[in-house]
């Protein structure tokens, strides 16, 4: 059974369908692509499936069960963590803090044991803290752990995203465009990290990418969107080749 | 120059964050404590509205300060406090009780006036915290029967299991041990996830919530905590004025409790004393510089809210840090010295349009 | 008396410190259109502008008309002033500074305002070439300065509307409204744009200080009336200037209404909780549009 599926999903913004009857299943340990030019509706998919839009129409089902109108905050709960396109952290705490964050939907301590800051409290911010460091060590941003987010630059704060959203321990990875703004070395560390969220630590991923030679090289299969509908669904050198695909980005002749 | 090396986690969350640091408020405590044997009268009570106003402070930092809920309704809040502890004291119930009893009435009034208020963000948010403190206000006038509407109420001295706080020094040493407890349990908060929750909602409601942040619950629970700890200070206040009517507790005090912590230094907990001290101690200095002004000026009613109001956007204006921001600047210029460059505190101005209000 | 007739002297009476609201409201709407800054201290220009054209008009000698007009040029340029010495320093900070920026203008200009000789902390009549005088309208008798108030704002308001959608400087405006980065590279000067808005913010309040004072009297805490322009505001939708004309309207009636009809007190904090259950059922009031979340 598929990890992700979606199912006809749909929503308008007066009068656009941004998204528009869109279906298509996520495998597990997978990494999907999901292309398109501007404005196909590929963000909005992502905010629908982490609950900042509410559909019009259609299912989003995870692992089984119902996620279509859950609370935006339970979608990490559920186990789906995601970066944003414009990056958004903690601008006015450390890299450590936004990390930190990441580890939240643990849920630890009621209120009365934090105003307290009971033995417990410290225990599970210790274990927070030595999973955080897993991931710091993972992204090699030990020398950022202290740093305000704010002063960093861009390519780092791309990655301290990802980092928080790892530290959440999710089995679904949504990452809205990884690469854009990386230089060409990041963009391969980029590829490697992929690799091994999937091949390692049994992560799905799916990603929104602009950057063509990260999708075939990393992706097991990719989807084309235009206008809110489904273009193409199949392999990275299939759809890259489809027709309607080619028009989309490039207009017919 | 001073380099602090971590050997442990722990060390990113201790109360204290070396033992040089620990030690320089072992002595300030010891100052404190030291405080009513050697102070006269006089200084002593301007310590205990010190201590008042850290209480109301603690409470305002952690809903504006970390949370970044602006409220201008405070005052609401420290009105509940005062006029529960009044109230129940003139029926009888003893102080430790009447006192409990204020700060959880006000922080029901904070859950109140926080459910409708907290699902709006930044400006409506002010304005609707503004619009509760009226409601709050003219029910306290209108309800003649339980408060006595706007004659006001007069209060004893606080009496704990038979003993009577009938002097300043023991009046100073359940204000100090309030506050204490105040700071604690906020720097507890912060230290710990909620508190971290409440920063990231500060920062990006959307990142929180996407992170597992359930935005409501931890918003309402940063106001009624605010609110609990604002009705503390306000059952302190009572005792302290012996008096108190509704005229009290108008706007013009919410505005002096955002006043503490903005000069304070918004987002430390070193703000909530720096500008309760501030607050305290700019009317001494009023009064001292009338003498050396003209007398035209000096005369004048208004002066004091006049330098409150100057003093404040001279902060906002150079200093938005704060307080806090010019003393970590003098100790970061103290610690790189001889190679302190300006501007190695500052931070990037962002220009991004607001989000939706 | 016939209480078809007290209900209707009540909605007369509301429709005229609804205008006094709309007025206040107005000003406020632009200054936040324009420049996405709430001013607080928008009762305080109001008090400010009032107090010009008292000094001028009953202080100075100067004929009303011609003393009021000056009065409103005065307030303008003083509006303007504020915006380049306070606010424009202050653009790109966090909404908590603002806030509390105008918040202090608001505390010093009262305190400023009571140590000018000659206005102080004592309440002052301004004289009013309408005073005392009524006029009959069918069973109604509304007196002339109420319906003063309502030409005057009708005026106001039409005029605004004309030099906002006619007017090349008043659709430059706009545009600062909507997109500040976007007129500029259009070659509009934004910071001259938010001078002039916040010059004619002014100069509306002061009209709505001078409308204010035959009822009010003029005094430096003049500017607590002006709070109420919040819920007029917010009833009609932040970002809509006809919103806030009709909100201001709506919140004087039902202030007065709840005098008539309700309790005391209730008509203090009527415009409170109107604000209130606006936020909680329907946040962006009647006009305004709700915005949708960019991610």
């Amino acid at each position: 059974m598929a990890l992700l599926e979606v199912g006809d999903l749909g929503i308008g913004f007066g009068g656009l369908r941004a998204v528009d009857g869109v279906s298509f299943a996520v495998e597990a340990r997978e990494v999907f692509a999901i292309i398109g030019p501007n404005g196909a509706g590929k963000t909005t998919l992502f905010n629908l499936i982490s609950r900042i839009y509410e559909p019009d129409s259609g299912r989003i089902v995870f692992d089984g069960r119902d996620v279509t109108r859950i609370p935006p905050h339970d979608v990490v709960r559920a186990g789906i963590a995601r970066t944003f396109q414009n990056i958004n952290l903690f601008d006015n705490a450390t890299v450590l803090d936004n990390l930190m964050l990441g580890r939240y939907r643990r849920g630890r301590g009621n209120l009365v044991q934090q105003t307290l800051f009971t033995p417990f409290v410290r225990r599970e911010k210790f274990a927070d803290r030595r999973k955080v460091e897993e991931v710091i060590d993972f992204l090699e941003l030990g020398k950022y752990r202290d740093v305000l987010v704010d002063g960093l630059p861009y390519g780092v704060r791309k990655i301290v995203e990802l980092g928080r959203a790892l530290a959440a321990e999710p089995r679904l990875l949504l990452l809205d465009e990884p690469s854009s703004g990386l230089n060409v070395e990041e963009t391969r560390d980029m590829v490697f990290w992929i690799q091994d969220l999937r091949d390692d630590l049994d992560m799905t991923i799916v990603m929104i990418e602009h950057d063509m030679s990260l999708v075939s090289a990393v992706s097991d299969r990719v989807l084309a969107m235009s206008s809110g509908r489904v273009l193409a669904l199949g392999a990275p050198a299939e759809v890259q080749r489809d027709p309607n695909v080619a028009a989309a980005y490039l207009g017919t002749a | 120059m001073k380099f602090y090396k971590k050997t442990s986690y722990a060390e990113d969350f201790r109360l204290f964050r070396d033992g040089a640091a620990a030690f320089w408020y072992a002595l300030l405590g010891a100052a404190l404590l030291a405080a009513p044997f050697v102070l006269p009268t006089y200084y002593l009570s301007q310590l205990v509205l010190i201590g008042i106003y850290v209480v109301a402070g603690s409470g305002l930092m952690l809903l504006s300060g970390y949370c970044g809920q602006i409220s201008l309704g405070h005052s609401a809040f420290y009105a509940v406090g005062a006029f529960t502890v009044a109230v129940l004291e003139k029926h009888g119930i003893p102080f430790p009780l009447a006192f409990l009893a204020a700060g959880i009435l006000a922080g029901a009034v904070g859950l109140v006036v926080g459910l409708p208020a907290l699902r709006l963000s930044g400006m409506y948010l002010a304005i609707a915290t503004l619009a509760a403190a009226f409601i709050v206000n003219e029910i306290i006038v209108r309800w003649e029967s339980v408060t006595n509407g706007a004659s006001g109420l007069n209060l004893g001295k606080i009496s704990i299991a038979g003993v009577v706080a009938d002097s300043e020094a023991k009046f100073y040493a359940i204000v100090l041990a309030v506050a204490l407890a105040a700071m604690l349990a906020v720097r507890n908060i912060v230290r710990a996830p909620l508190g971290l929750a409440m920063m990231a909602i500060r920062d990006s409601e959307t990142a929180a919530q996407s992170m597992g942040v359930p935005l409501m619950r931890v918003k309402l629970t940063a106001f009624a905590m605010s609110a609990l700890l604002t009705g503390f200070a306000g059952a302190l206040y009572a005792h302290k004025i012996q008096y108190i009517d509704p005229d009290q507790f108008t706007i013009l005090v919410s505005i002096e409790f955002l006043v503490v912590i903005f000069i304070g230094g918004i987002g430390s907990m070193h703000g909530i004393v720096f500008g309760a001290v501030f607050i305290i101690a700019l009317p001494q200095l009023v009064s001292v510089a009338k003498d050396l002004l003209p007398p035209v000026i000096a005369q004048q009613s208004g002066l004091q809210a006049a330098v409150y109001a100057v003093v404040l956007l001279a902060f906002i204006l150079a200093e938005p840090t704060g307080l806090y921001g010019i003393w970590r600047k003098v100790k970061h210029y103290g610690a790189m010295f001889p190679f302190y460059r300006k501007g190695s505190l500052r931070r990037a101005k962002s220009f991004a349009k607001s989000e939706t209000w | 008396m016939d209480p078809l007739i007290v209900f209707l002297q009540a909605v007369v009476s509301g429709v005229s410190i609804g205008c006094i609201y709309a007025l206040v409201a107005l000003g406020f709407v632009l200054i936040y259109k324009a420049t996405e800054v709430v001013n607080f201290a928008q009762g305080e220009l109001m008090m400010v502008g009032a107090f010009f054209a008292y000094t001028l008009v009953d202080l100075g000698g100067v004929p009303f008309i011609p003393g009021v007009l000056l009065a409103l040029a005065a307030t303008a340029a003083f509006g303007a002033l504020l915006n380049h010495l306070l606010l424009r320093p202050l653009i790109g900070s966090p909404a908590f500074t603002i806030v509390l920026a105008t918040v202090a203008v608001s505390t010093l200009l009262r305190a400023l305002a009571a140590m000018v000789p000659g206005w102080g902390v004592e309440t002052h009549r301004m004289s009013n070439p309408v005073a005392g005088q009524t006029v009959p309208i069918g069973k109604l008798v509304v007196s002339a300065e109420h319906l003063m108030v309502m030409a005057v704002t009708a005026l106001l308001v039409t005029i605004l509307y004309l030099f906002f959608s006619r007017a090349r400087i008043g659709i430059a405006l706009q545009a600062t409204a909507q997109n500040q980065l976007a007129a500029g590279y259009a070659g509009i000067n934004v910071r001259r744009m938010f001078g002039l808005i916040w010059g004619i913010s002014a100069a509306v309040a002061a009209l709505a200080g001078v409308l204010l004072a035959p009822a009010a009297f003029v005094h430096v805490n003049m500017g607590y009336i002006g709070l109420k322009a919040f819920p007029a505001a917010v009833l009609g939708g932040f970002g809509s200037l006809p919103g806030a004309v009709v909100g201001g309207l709506i919140i004087g009636v039902i202030e007065e209404l709840a005098g008539l009809y309700l309790p005391e007190g209730f008509k203090n904090v009527a415009a409170y909780m109107v604000l209130l259950a606006v936020l909680m059922v329907r946040p962006q009031g009647l006009f305004g549009i709700s915005k949708r979340l960019r991610v």
